[in-house]
């Protein structure tokens, strides 16, 4: 695994930046703090009139009000919320929750049968043990257990075992009584070292899910025809009747794009061992805890995403999945837990040799790294069968240029045949001529090919609105203008580096370096209506003589030597760009 | 002279001159994407089509290619560009085995040169992943019809005025 994490983040493109996509209607967006993290809520409206404009400003305020009520009920710091009281009860005591911490329970409870408690929120214990936990991770409390480590060690195995006994999940008893709700702690107890632990549950795992859906659903409740909620970096839900969106996964570590899932509609999220992880003597240790082991999760996943119906289902089934194989996974994405959940897609990376392994069973998934590879799987009674989709794609190259050169010999064998004397033919060449008959069937042909290449490139190359303007390099976007804020967004911190940016006079220059001598570049103009490759280092400067600018969407510049490609894009950001 | 050593030496002089076209003509400018040129080292590897077979026309061509492209110091258009020679080249061979008789040269190459300058536009969309570069196969399509029109004629011209006395030494 490598040293700095591997982060993997999910960009919304195309919805994120440019909100809506609707022109005529209105639009407003606000951002909250909730769970420690910001959510960003889109609300569109087909129609711009005084009724959407107050429904928009009711909805957000009925959204502040319940994630105050959700963050005080659901968080474990929060001493008067129902995930601490219930903590610091005694084993056996029945605690007294708040309705709303009743229906995430509940929640929680579908996600834990469905998943045969690999999503399990009575894992608390081994997460603080571990130091996941809000208290330990982020210090939000002075609070000191005897198994706290400062030395950034791994804990001692006889807490591992106790706290094993602790996920006792099953055994809480949800009860209801004359409209209030209770939750009654199971008796067990562990005893380390002298000190007594009960179970404790937490909420982390789903609560951010969670309140998405209670917006979503006040969201919808006012009326909002289309918009978006973006959890942290990690999740997006979509409102009212927003379908058919492309989502890219995005790597942080070189800023390229893992693949895109496209056609989500409601909801997705995804877990993965970067979000909090430590090292020690060379192991990574992340914050998904394996219930049945009390180790953090070892079975090679590294990240797991998840498109479900709701939001609340995708946070706890993407943590519980991260716990499986990727044979297990397999037949969870096509069990009837999985259907009765709302589980639509399920794409897990797993890293193979030098490469990453992306196992999915969606067709929707288009892989965009040269660094990764597709694994498509179907179970059929049982069994699971993965059909990779690298190393047969040279296979058939090679197989071809075989037939090819079969052929040419064949032909050269039988062509050959005649007389080697060319000066016999000469006689023969005399005759030739500019135009004959057949040669009609020949041209017919040609221009049936070529007004079928302008024809199929018009329609898959769909006039948009020019948003962007992405530049690759060696495969990585490094960076993109934004025509409407006219600035450079620096996406990959490989690249950082070697990026130099100018700005004057409303004009932006760009210079890619590739060497550190800086002998190699590339220098590209970002003009009103216009971005142009000014100069290059590269052999011919074939880029910058010929289709040397971007004016529209689906145009690119290449440089060929130096693997850079400047390329204009438009809202979609689903078409492939490399 | 025999008849093997004749077509050796034209041959060899037809791959030279077909290799020397090429490096003049990568001193102008691409046209609309890198790598992209009019193609006229192909009146020579026509003309060995025509003259002397399937064989010895691939011969030609890969001697254009090859050393081209290594002299040039580009490799890695190398591939492209060999890669749609070599199919523009097949299809040619194809429809010049069957149908020698019935077409002229004209539109032999015609199908050639936009066969050559769409398998490499469609080449490099795929080895390097950009969909986007396919938005030029219209412009190089149009540019090989009139490239093909340019080679046809050329080389019609070339085996029809050539006088008897190149053939006889």
């Amino acid at each position: 695994m490598k040293k700095i994490g591997f982060l993997i983040l999910i960009l919304v493109l195309g919805t994120c930046l440019v909100g809506c996509k609707t022109t005529d209607g209105y639009e407003d967006g606000r951002t909250f703090m909730a769970f420690g993290t910001l959510v960003e809520v889109t609300l569109c409206f087909d129609e711009d009139n005084a009724t959407n404009r107050s429904a928009a400003e009711n909805a957000f305020a009925e959204m502040k009000t319940v994630i105050d009520k959700l963050e005080v009920c659901l968080s474990a710091d929060d001493v008067n919320g129902d995930a601490a009281r219930f903590n610091a009860a005694d084993a056996g005591e029945k605690v007294r929750i708040d309705p709303l911490t009743a229906e995430c329970f509940k929640t929680a409870q579908t996600v834990f049968n469905a998943t045969d408690g690999a999503y399990n929120p009575a894992v608390y214990n081994l997460v603080d043990l571990w130091g996941f936990s809000a208290r330990r991770w982020e210090g939000t409390t002075d609070v000191v257990y005897p198994y706290d480590r400062d030395d950034g060690s791994v804990p001692q195995q006889k807490y591992i075992d106790a706290f094993i006994l602790l996920a006792d999940f099953e055994n809480i008893v949800f009860s209801e009584d004359g409209g209030e709700f209770y939750l009654k702690k199971p008796e067990t107890t562990v005893t380390v070292d002298g000190q007594v632990y009960t179970v404790k549950i937490d909420f982390g795992g789903i609560c951010k899910g969670f309140a998405t859906d209670k917006l979503k659903a006040i969201a919808e409740k006012y009326g909002v025809d289309k918009g978006n909620i973006v959890s942290g970096m990690s999740s997006v839900t979509y409102l009212g009747n927003d379908a058919d969106n492309a989502v890219d996964l995005v790597n942080p570590v070189d800023g390229s794009v893992l693949l895109t899932k496209n056609n989500v509609g409601k909801s997705i999220s995804v877990s993965g061992d970067y979000q909090r992880f430590f090292t020690y003597e060379g192991r990574n240790y992340c914050h998904i805890i394996d219930a049945s082991t009390g180790y953090p999760t070892e079975t090679g996943a590294r990240t797991v995403f998840a498109e479900c119906d709701s939001a609340a289902v995708c946070d706890g089934v993407t943590t519980a999945l991260m716990t499986f194989d990727a044979t297990k996974i397999a037949l969870f994405a096509d069990g009837e837990a999985a259907k009765t959940l709302g589980v639509r897609s399920v794409i897990s990376v797993f890293e193979k040799g030098a490469k990453l392994g992306v196992y999915t069973n969606s067709p929707e998934v288009k892989i965009k790294s040269s660094n990764a590879v597709k694994y498509s799987f179907t179970v059929d009674g049982g069994e699971v069968s993965f059909t990779g989709q690298s190393g047969y794609g040279w296979l058939w190259g090679v197989a071809a240029a075989i037939a090819i050169i079969a052929v040419v010999v064949a032909l050269a064998v039988k062509n050959g045949k005649k007389k080697d004397d060319i000066s016999s033919k000469s006689a023969d060449f005399k005759t030739l001529k500019f135009f004959k008959p057949f040669d009609v069937v020949l041209y017919v042909a040609v221009v049936v090919v070529v007004a079928g290449v302008f024809v199929g490139v018009g329609v898959a190359f769909k006039s948009e609105e020019w948003s962007r303007t992405e530049v690759w390099c060696e495969g990585v976007m490094a960076c993109y203008f934004d025509n409407e804020t006219r600035r450079l967004v620096v996406l990959s911190n490989d690249w950082a580096e070697r990026l130099a940016v100018d700005e004057k006079d409303g004009v932006t220059t760009l210079t890619v370096h590739f060497d550190d001598e800086k002998t190699e570049f590339n220098k590209i103009l970002f003009e009103e209506g216009k971005v142009t490759m000014l100069d290059s280092s590269c052999r011919g400067r074939d880029c910058v003589k010929a289709a040397n600018t971007v004016t529209r969407a689906n145009q690119i510049v290449i440089c060929m030597p130096h693997a850079l490609k400047v390329a204009g894009v438009g809202n979609s950001g689903n078409k492939e760009v490399r | 002279m025999n008849g093997r050593a004749k077509k050796i030496t034209i041959l060899s002089v037809l791959a030279a001159a077909s290799l020397i076209t090429f490096l003049i003509e990568n001193l102008f400018p691409p046209l609309f994407i890198p790598g992209a040129k009019l193609g006229l080292g192909n009146v020579f590897v026509m003309f060995a089509l025509y003259a002397f077979g399937v064989g010895p026309a691939f011969v030609v061509l890969l001697v254009k290619c090859i050393l081209g492209n290594l002299i040039v110091g580009n490799l890695s258009s190398m591939i492209f560009s060999l890669t749609a020679g070599v199919t523009g080249l097949f299809v040619m061979s194809v429809i010049y085995v069957f149908l020698v008789k019935k077409i002229t040269p004209v539109s032999l190459s015609v199908v050639g040169a936009v066969v050559n300058n769409l398998v490499q536009n469609v080449v490099y969309a795929l080895i390097t992943s950009t969909v986007l570069a396919m938005t030029y196969l219209p412009y190089l399509a149009l540019i090989g019809v009139v490239s093909g029109l340019t080679v046809g004629f050329a080389v019609t011209l070339l085996l029809k005025k050539l006088p008897k006395k190149v053939f006889e030494f």
